[in-house]
């Protein structure tokens, strides 16, 4: 009797462990659940490759992209017909398509993102060798849209074209953009308040009207996109001062206040 | 003295055979191992794996004449929209300013709905008539049905870019290496006998640049609704035989899809093969997902 409650225990032992060895594996496969602490693989450094986009820098994919971005897209256009010409230059066949539509529903989408990404990636490298200014960060994002600027209002309407992964695509980027601008501009005075949003949401805003602003320049070196995102950001600049003035203002009213009100009461 | 030799002996001869065949349950694992080798499950059950293959065959014969009507029943046909999303989403087809013809293979696919499906698409959006596609099914009833619905319909029957093919998809001993342009398989993968080796051998067939398609069911993470779709799976046997007058077809199909592993494990299966930059796009809440991954 004694045998087999000792076998049943055993048992019992036995499936535990097969239960713990297999949920350890699928919780290593799936990396799905949150951690308590934070992780890097949950949050990926902003101006980093991966995973915004899921192939290798030196993989074929990326090499029809930017073979296409600076070959095709300034005389095609950002469509199919240009990623096919490059397709056709590297000696793939139309299946780099269908490669490329699906993470993100569209190849031509793809190209966009891949010009967005990439150009976040060498605002990064060239942030890093010296001390840069935010305006100077600024400007060189600009500059880098030099080489497809004839296409820039087809990338923007693109972008802008109500269907969830264009919004998905654009608005992330964009996000990750004006954050790139303020870590690499080394204004990292982390607010956790309402300014960390307002902030990130002044330049985005600044960003995208210059943006917008370079689609219809026709000046020599795009020197008045230049002057105007010159200007967007003093604007921006003077919206902050004017909103840490403000809630400074606000705050020792209500601190008086309160003061007075506790002197009167007492 | 007798007793004692006899005992001797016994010991000696049980020792022996402790060391032909391991009896005992050692702390590692080696012997669920060794047991898991020699069988697969089908459904529930665990089949020994030359027994799956005939099992699977089995439920796809007794289910290939009405396979339209039972896809329709289990999906509350949902499956037509996935199916179109499919192929929608993998965009294939020689673009007009290409060069090269694509080479198709469907595997699993013997009712010829994607196979036809992709043709079509490349066809009415690419113009291309040249693209060539091999259908390919274990079960030659399967086969015979998809060959039957292109006699109806008129199309790609006796096509020279139309090849039907009986082949064990974990082999495609017909099928050159590095040959094929896009392997797709739809809602097949999960009857085969050894997932990985289907898999390895979609990364043997495809060339360099190829990609790897695949529709298959999979797991939703919303509990409620899973609750609700595992309340739906429990009534579907019961419409299978008011249907197809088939319990244990349907009672397999529903087990089989329980016991497929679910998007990210799938995914690391993909990517064991060869794969990379794979990925998946899970639709309905996870009832079925579209995976996919590129031979480098």
């Amino acid at each position: 009797m004694s045998q087999i409650k000792t076998n049943s225990i055993i048992t019992n032992v036995f499936n535990c462990t097969a239960k713990l060895t297999s949920f350890k594996k699928i919780s290593l496969i799936q990396n799905t659940h949150r951690f308590y602490h934070p992780n890097t693989t949950e949050y990926p450094k902003p101006h980093s490759y991966f995973p915004y986009l899921t192939y290798a820098p030196d993989s074929i994919q990326a090499k029809i992209l930017s073979n296409c971005l600076q070959k095709h897209v300034p005389n095609t256009g950002i469509n199919e017909r240009s990623l096919i010409n490059s397709c056709n230059d590297l000696g793939q066949s139309s299946t780099m398509l269908s490669v490329l539509s699906a993470p993100s529903n569209s190849a031509v989408l793809e190209l966009i993102k891949f010009h967005l990404v990439t150009s976040r990636l060498e605002l990064f490298h060239f942030a890093s060798k010296n001390d840069k200014s935010l305006e100077e960060i600024f400007l060189k994002r600009l500059e880098l849209n030099k080489p497809i600027s004839n296409q820039l209002s087809a990338l923007l309407s693109h972008l802008t074209s109500p269907f969830p992964s264009n919004l998905d695509v654009g608005i992330q980027e964009l996000h990750n953009l004006s954050n790139d601008f303020v870590v690499l501009a080394n204004d990292i005075k982390e607010s956790h308040d309402f300014a960390w949003y307002s902030k990130r949401m002044g330049l985005s805003v600044a960003y995208v009207s210059s943006e917008l602003f370079m689609a219809q320049d026709k000046s020599e070196n795009f020197k008045e996109t230049m002057e105007f995102a010159k200007r967007r950001l003093d604007n921006w600049r003077n919206y902050g001062t004017m909103y840490n003035n403000t809630e400074e203002f606000l705050w020792f009213q209500l601190m008086s206040g309160l003061s007075f009100v506790r002197s009167q009461t007492a | 003295m007798i007793r004692i030799t006899g005992i001797r002996g016994c010991a000696k001869a049980s020792f022996r055979k402790s060391l032909q065949v391991p009896l005992l349950r050692k702390f590692s694992t080696t012997n669920t191992k060794f047991t898991e080798a020699s069988t697969t499950h089908f459904g529930s059950k665990t089949v020994l794996k030359e027994d799956k293959e005939k099992l699977v065959g089995n439920v796809f014969s007794s289910v290939a004449s009405k396979y339209d009507v039972m896809n329709d029943v289990m999906s509350l046909g949902i499956h037509r929209l996935w199916k179109d999303h499919f192929i929608n989403k993998l965009d294939a087809g020689k673009r007009p300013n290409s060069t090269e013809p694509l080479h198709f293979i469907d595997v699993a696919g013997g009712s010829g709905d994607i196979a036809f499906g992709l043709l079509d698409h490349a066809e009415k959006q690419f113009h291309d008539v040249e693209s060539t596609m091999d259908i390919v099914d274990i079960n030659p009833d399967m086969l015979k049905e998809g060959e039957k619905r292109a006699l109806e319909q008129g199309k790609y029957y006796n096509d020279p870019r139309v090849r039907f093919l009986v082949q064990n998809g974990e082999k495609l001993d017909a099928i050159e290496s590095n040959t094929k342009d896009i392997y797709t398989v739809s809602f097949g993968i999960r009857n085969f006998t050894n997932i990985q080796a289907g898999l390895n051998t979609a990364y043997r067939v495809l060339k360099p640049g190829g990609i790897f398609y695949c529709l298959e069911f999979s797991k939703i993470e919303n509990p409620l609704i899973d609750f609700t779709y595992q309340q739906w799976s429990k009534v579907l046997p019961v419409m299978g035989s008011i249907v197809a007058n088939d319990y244990d077809s349907y009672k397999y199909l529903v087990e089989s899809i329980q016991r497929f592993p679910n998007q990210e494990t799938f995914k690391s299966m993909i990517e064991q093969a060869g794969f990379k930059s794979c990925g998946y796009e899970s639709l309905t809440f996870g009832v079925c997902a579209i995976h996919w991954g590129v031979k480098v």
